[in-house]
């Protein structure tokens, strides 16, 4: 056996032993006699491990399914703060890709950009700036959140905290003034809005609440109803809570990501607005504008449920939510800043390995063994 | 249908072919290759020798260890040599290469008048299959004969496993519906054998018409009752199909003796009636040959020992295949020659084109969906195996429970970054296994010093 072994391939072009019985065939035979060193690859059987079938499922559908989810919230943005937005959004894509592409040149890495997780982090970053900002603001923080935070630790899946909130993070505490310049909403995609004396005048509703007020809300029609699609003070991308709940139904639908997060994380910041109203609202009034009036939705939806930085099974998915969401009502209502969802998520981010431990499956067959 | 198993998933693949006529007998080819190992436990030794003649149904492989099942002539004819060959699961193994003198000349054995099966005792049932060298044809090759002999007043219930192990395999469909009397038949002996209560027979709902025919055949036994669970892959591992129909769970490293069920595939209870009736050994078996490339995808009964190749002929390929399967499209094992011969654990032969073949996407980092976690039957966490397996942590290996793992591939399978994860945890498996061994033996060694 081991001598047959030893033979594969090395007898080319002896026949095979098909013969008939009249002429019997010369035996032992080898049964590597039709195999030859010399036969192209492609006419060789290929060998591999099983599976032999694949679900199709690629890690760029996936991504993509997320900025399919992202675009109609990222149209809005351009309807309610001009096309100043559109640039924000365009110019973080870009130079998140970018970097990432020169990261990878520079390691001598096969380029990753087309996986485009890089993209999604571009449209989170911009939807996560003022209109007003600066429009080097969002190329700074594409460095920082795919260079420092995403690329140096490894890249795609390696990285511990969500890379488009800590960019927010870097840019907000490096340029405070900047990353709070709210503008009101001009309801009109053809206006490049710039930081005037009138469009300082807009404030986002949590900040308002915080200070006691009521939220006014802007433009036409209900207040209630200018919540919910957007019109009001606040970063681009977050404002219009119609639309990201939307998307995330989407994402859902299609299988991207689980009810988990999202309803843990809502439903703990709903409970909490119900239960302590803020501003002296009613408490639906409280809840409503709670879930409305900051980034919430669009934390909920897109960022707290970021793959890499969230755990991995459903029940640690829905503690993690629910921490987001206890830490989001905290930094609100006592921290120093009006809005804390970008912090929740971040904190939250760092206790998944925790929670993924912590809620590992049981071993199959141990309750039998019990 | 509710669902009885963590996980799992239902790849929408079809094998485009019916049931409806009976498996073709495909006529014995002119030189058959019978490999000496077909089964768990020790090879058979030759107990022919090169020039004897030899008839059909004659046993001409067997071995004396505990674990071991016999092999027979599946044809009548010359012994031409005994050497190595290729063996479907990977590389070569000694086979006693036969050649066939067209005449099926039966054995003296096969010519004794048929038994009565009611007054079959269990010690005779036992022995009746360790005669006829069946083992487990869904794949697994565990000789019959032990597994009875090692579980007699220890069952409760016997399943007949009748879930295809594997989307696109339809050979034990082909038998039960058939072959349906055959089954029941087989699956009540079982049940005196090892003194059961009660026989479950296992069908995913995707075949009716075997539900159907199995219900027939079973009708007026109130001991036997036909289960139709749902299509669902792994729903055919042994582990899972115990959970689906008693709700209990076998711990890991036991066998489902340790709940009181006894498992067994169909067509392994089907060939036992034969068997216990007319003394005909297992020498050949359904095979499933699909793939989108043949004219004539069908099941076949093929004598043991027939080389793919002649199967593949039979049902008109348009052109060679890429990749050659033995076995289903999951856990199935890639073929290098076209000439290995079918084995009593050859259950489908699946053939697929360079498209098929090479349909993966270049693989990225792990992204962390959870999805391999979520579809895991055996409650892995494959995600976290497959990061210490990389940093080559045997310790966190065997306290994650790899040892659990079935090896199904459902998480390659849904893995949106094409990981080769189960390749992994094979590796994984292969080096704590080596270390185990090593610490064993370093714990012998210093008992002996």
């Amino acid at each position: 056996m081991n001598q047959q072994t030893k033979d594969r391939g090395l007898t080319a072009g002896e026949p095979a032993q098909q013969a008939k019985p009249a002429a019997k065939p010369r035996l032992p035979v080898n049964p590597f006699s039709n195999l030859s060193t010399d036969t192209p690859d492609d006419q060789l059987l290929l060998v591999t491990s099983s599976p032999h079938l694949h679900s199709g499922d690629t890690t760029r559908r996936l991504m993509g399914e997320v900025l399919i989810a992202l675009t109609p919230a990222a149209l809005m943005a351009v309807f309610l703060f001009g096309y100043r937005a559109a640039a924000h959004i365009l110019l973080a894509v870009c130079s998140c890709m970018g970097f990432e592409a020169l990261y990878c040149h520079l390691r001598k890495w096969p380029v990753t950009v087309f996986d485009l997780s890089a993209a999604i982090t571009g449209v989170l970053l911009a939807f996560n700036l003022p209109v007003a900002a600066p429009l080097w603001m969002p190329v700074v923080g594409s460095f920082f959140a795919i260079f420092i935070v995403k690329m140096l630790f490894g890249g795609l899946g390696k990285n511990f905290v969500n890379p488009a909130l800590v960019g927010r993070v870097f840019l907000a505490n490096s340029w405070a003034g900047d990353m709070v310049s709210w503008t009101r909403p001009v309801l009109n995609p053809f206006t490049w809005t710039t930081v005037t004396a009138d469009a300082l005048t807009g404030a986002t509703p949590l900040g308002l609440l915080k200070s006691g007020a009521l939220p006014e809300a802007y433009g036409h029609g209900g207040q209630l109803w200018n919540m919910l699609i957007g019109a009001r003070g606040g970063c681009l991308g977050e404002t219009c809570a119609l639309l990201l709940v939307a998307g995330g139904l989407y994402l859902m639908v299609r299988g991207v990501i689980s009810w988990h997060i999202p309803a843990g994380y809502i439903g703990t910041v709903a409970l909490f607005s119900l239960l302590f109203p803020v501003g002296g609202a009613s408490p639906l009034l409280s809840v409503f504008y709670s879930l409305t009036g900051g980034g919430l939705m669009l934390g909920a939806f897109f960022m707290a449920t970021d793959y890499v930085t969230s755990p991995l099974s459903d029940r640690a998915r829905l503690f993690y939510g629910i921490g987001c969401g206890l830490l989001t009502v905290f930094i609100r209502r006592f921290g120093p800043a009006a809005e804390g969802v970008s912090f929740s998520i971040l904190i939250m981010n760092l206790v998944v390995w925790f929670l993924d431990r912590a809620t590992l499956p049981r071993r199959f067959g141990e309750e039998a063994s019990k | 249908m509710q669902q009885l198993f963590h996980g799992g998933v239902h790849p929408e693949v079809d094998s485009l072919l019916t049931v409806e006529a009976p498996a073709f007998e495909l006529p014995a080819p002119e030189l058959l290759y019978i490999p000496l190992i077909q089964h768990k436990g020790a090879a058979a030794e030759p107990l022919v020798k090169v020039g004897d003649q030899v008839r059909l149904g004659q046993r001409i492989g067997d071995a004396e260890a505990a674990v071991t099942a016999a092999i027979h002539a599946p044809v009548s004819g010359e012994v031409r040599a005994i050497d190595a060959w290729h063996h479907p699961d990977g590389d070569t193994c000694p086979a006693i290469i036969l050649e066939n003198d067209g005449r099926d000349t039966p054995d003296e054995a096969l010519l004794a008048p048929p038994r009565d099966l009611d007054a079959l005792t269990g010690e005779e049932i036992i022995k009746a299959a360790r005669d006829a060298g069946i083992v487990g044809m869904g794949g697994a090759g565990f000789p019959l004969s032990v597994k009875l002999s090692g579980s007699v007043g220890q069952i409760e219930t016997v399943i007949l496993n009748g879930c295809e192990c594997e989307p696109m395999l339809h050979s034990d469909h082909s038998v039960m519906r058939h072959h349906a009397d055959k089954v029941v038949q087989g699956g009540l002996l079982l049940r005196r054998a090892v003194q059961a209560k009660e026989l479950i027979i296992a069908v995913e709902d995707n075949k009716p018409d075997a539900i159907a025919a199995l219900e027939q055949a079973a009708a007026g036994l109130p001991q036997v009752s036909v289960r139709a669970l749902p299509t669902r892959y792994p729903q055919g591992g042994e582990k899972i199909l115990v959970k689906a129909l008693l709700k209990r769970e076998v711990p890991m490293g036991k066998l489902p003796a340790a709940v009181g069920a006894l498992i067994c595939n169909v067509d392994s209870a089907a060939t036992l009636a034969e068997a216990c009736r007319s003394r005909r050994p297992l020498i050949s078996r359904n095979v499933t040959v699909a793939g989108s490339l043949l004219g004539k995808p069908q099941v076949l009964h093929a004598r043991i020992g027939t080389p793919f190749s002649a199967l593949i002929a039979h049902c008109e390929p348009k052109s060679p295949p890429r990749k050659l399967l033995s076995g289903g499209p999951m856990m199935g094992r890639a073929q290098y020659s076209m000439e290995v011969p079918v084995t009593k654990t050859v259950s489908g032969i699946l053939l697929m084109t360079e498209e098929e073949a090479r349909a993966v996407a270049p693989t990225t980092n792990c992204i962390r969906c959870g999805r391999c976690v979520k579809n895991c039957p055996m409650l892995l966490s494959p995600c976290y195996l497959n990061f210490y397996s990389d940093l080559g942590n045997l310790p966190e290996l065997e306290r994650l429970n790899i040892d659990n793992c079935i090896e199904c591939g459902i998480c390659t399978y849904s893995c949106p970054a094409h990981l080769p994860l189960l390749q992994k945890f094979r590796l994984g498996k292969l080096e704590l296994g080596k270390q185990r061994r090593a610490a064993k033996q370093r714990k012998e060694g210093g008992k002996q010093s």
